[in-house]
């Protein structure tokens, strides 16, 4: 593999969530194209180490545990895991939703799940249906005290909207790219309308053109068990992994004009770029 | 057995339904090809130019291949009418995708993916000379390269419709046809029991290829179909014993 520049490598990733991380089960898998072993010691601590291409134990690596994940980084990060204070929200659930591998970039799922136009035709009589295709004009900024991208006043009507959703409503959306690689939508919540519910995914990248991807709820739900959060959340899941799967080339193109793009691709034109002036080479082209 | 033609012969006919889209990978190129309600085929480059998405995914709606991704519809020139996203907007004209010559002789659909290709069907020459209405049988994809693996079909055990003997009796004798544009061979059987076979095919990727295995048409219906069915059969009877050398004395392969 050639070198991995260096704004990938210096990023948090969740290598596997906290609850299923036990003594008795280690997780042995890849980050970035190397191979890795996640170990719960009998103490409690979260482990986890290179392993070389003999098998034999490499180097330790940093790990933190945070929003019920274990997370580890193969270089430097500048600064902490990204913030989530909904996270400590009285009343929230916390949904571990579980992983997903998927045979793509990380660069393709992060936009797969900033776009709502391809509700209607990928998640039918779910997350959108025909006739109301449309995609209003919403705004993406640069926020650039915390580097993030937020893509906001964004609209779409969904016949059912959360696992919690009775009926059809017009859910307002908020997204957050939180680092290249972790994405954060917030949306209407059914039950509160004062509030947002989040749905998060954060894409481990097993090498350039392969994730697991983990994902989570954060929600305000009375009626739903995290088994149907789950489930619903999965058949979401389920339903863009055919897609994008099927994506030429796997890995993101970020040179201008190498595929078509328009007003409604906003979020995506700006992702590319953000992750372009980045430097972020892996899983691009 | 190299044809001198740029058309190749990528599915059977009556393997691509009306109103509906299929991927054929090539060598070089990855290839949909579709069929409008009304009949005509198309072959194109298996990719929206908006994300990448595999054409060969989506639906056929009022005559345009929409992508399953966001249901971009495109039409048959592989322009693009229209983006549900976008409702009010003409497509821009950059949002196209790359189309070749497709058509269909002797019930195959054929492909010319070659530069010169330009959408608009280069005249197909060439005459199935002493092959009349030739009915499409069976497609099977197999390991090997496609001269190889006719040169290899050439020595299998041809078992006509009716004969029930091994087939140890029988006379054959294969001949190029270089008539019938692409790689095919014409296997003629005599003996015990009479009759012609024709196997065509391409090369797919990553060392495998397609055989399309034909039969002259008898002209009656019920016959017709019994042998398609036969043939069918023995297509499948051939894909088993090409993956499975080893078991070349097993009655069942067609190379014992």
């Amino acid at each position: 593999m050639t070198q991995i520049d260096s704004t990938t490598l210096n990023q948090w990733y969740v290598i596997q969530s906290s609850a299923a991380l036990t003594p008795s089960q280690p997780r042995k898998t890849r980050l970035l194209g190397r191979d890795i072993l996640a170990v719960r010691q009998e103490d409690g601590q979260a482990t986890a180490w290179e392993v070389s291409t003999k098998g034999e134990q490499g180097q330790a690596l940093p790990v933190r545990e945070c929003y019920d994940y274990v997370w580890t980084t193969l270089g430097e990060p500048d600064g902490d895991i990204f913030s989530m204070p909904e996270f400590y929200e009285d009343g929230r659930r916390m949904v571990v939703c579980g992983i997903a591998t998927v045979q793509t970039s990380p660069g393709r799922i992060i936009e797969n799940f900033l776009d709502m136009s391809h509700f209607p035709f990928v998640h039918t009589d779910v997350l959108g249906a025909e006739p109301d295709t449309e995609v209003n004009n919403y705004k993406v900024n640069l926020r650039k005290d915390v580097n993030e991208l937020w893509a906001t006043e964004c609209g779409f009507y969904q016949p059912k909207a959360m696992a919690s959703a009775t009926e059809g409503i017009e859910v307002d959306y908020q997204y957050r790219v939180a680092n290249p690689f972790a994405a954060i939508l917030y949306k209407t919540c059914p039950d509160r309308a004062d509030a947002m519910d989040l749905v998060g995914i954060l894409p481990q990248p097993l090498d350039e053109t392969n994730c697991d991807i983990h994902y989570f709820m954060l929600v305000f739900d009375d009626v739903n068990s995290d088994q149907e959060l789950i489930q619903f959340q999965q058949g979401i899941l389920m339903q863009d992994r055919v897609i994008l799967e099927n994506q030429r080339p796997r890995e993101l193109p970020l040179q201008r004009g190498a595929e078509i793009t328009i007003r409604a691709d906003a979020a995506s034109i700006q992702y590319r770029r953000w992750i372009k002036e980045m430097g972020v080479g892996f899983g691009t082209l | 057995m190299t044809s001198q033609s740029n058309w190749i012969p990528v599915s059977g006919s009556g393997d691509l339904a009306a109103a509906s889209a299929r991927a054929v990978v090539l060598p070089d190129h990855d290839v949909v090809i579709w069929r409008t309600k009304t009949g005509a085929v198309h072959a194109w480059e298996n990719r929206c130019p908006h994300r990448g998405m595999r054409m060969s995914f989506g639906q056929v709606r009022d005559e345009k291949l929409v992508c399953r991704y966001h249901g971009w519809g495109f039409d048959e020139e592989g322009q693009c009418q229209n983006i549900p996203a976008s409702p009010n907007a003409a497509a821009p004209p950059t949002a196209c995708i790359k189309t070749w010559s497709c058509t269909e002789k002797d019930n195959l659909i054929w492909v010319d993916v070659s530069d010169e290709s330009a959408g608009e069907g280069s005249a197909m020459s060439g005459d199935s000379d002493g092959v009349s209405s030739l009915m499409f049988c069976k497609s099977v994809y197999t390991d090997g390269d496609l001269d190889k693996v006719l040169a290899l079909v050439g020595s299998a055990r041809f078992l006509p419709l009716g004969y029930d003997g091994d087939g140890r009796d029988l006379d054959w004798s294969m001949t190029d046809l270089p008539d019938l544009v692409g790689d095919a061979i014409q296997i003629l059987v005599s003996g015990a029991g009479s009759d012609q076979i024709v196997i065509t095919g391409h090369q797919a990727r990553d060392g495998r290829c397609g055989l399309h295995i034909m039969t002259p048409s008898t002209g009656d219906h019920d016959l017709d179909r019994q042998r398609r069915l036969h043939y069918s059969k023995w297509a499948k009877r051939l894909r088993w014993s090409l993956s499975n050398p080893d078991a070349a004395q097993d009655g069942f392969s067609v190379f014992s």
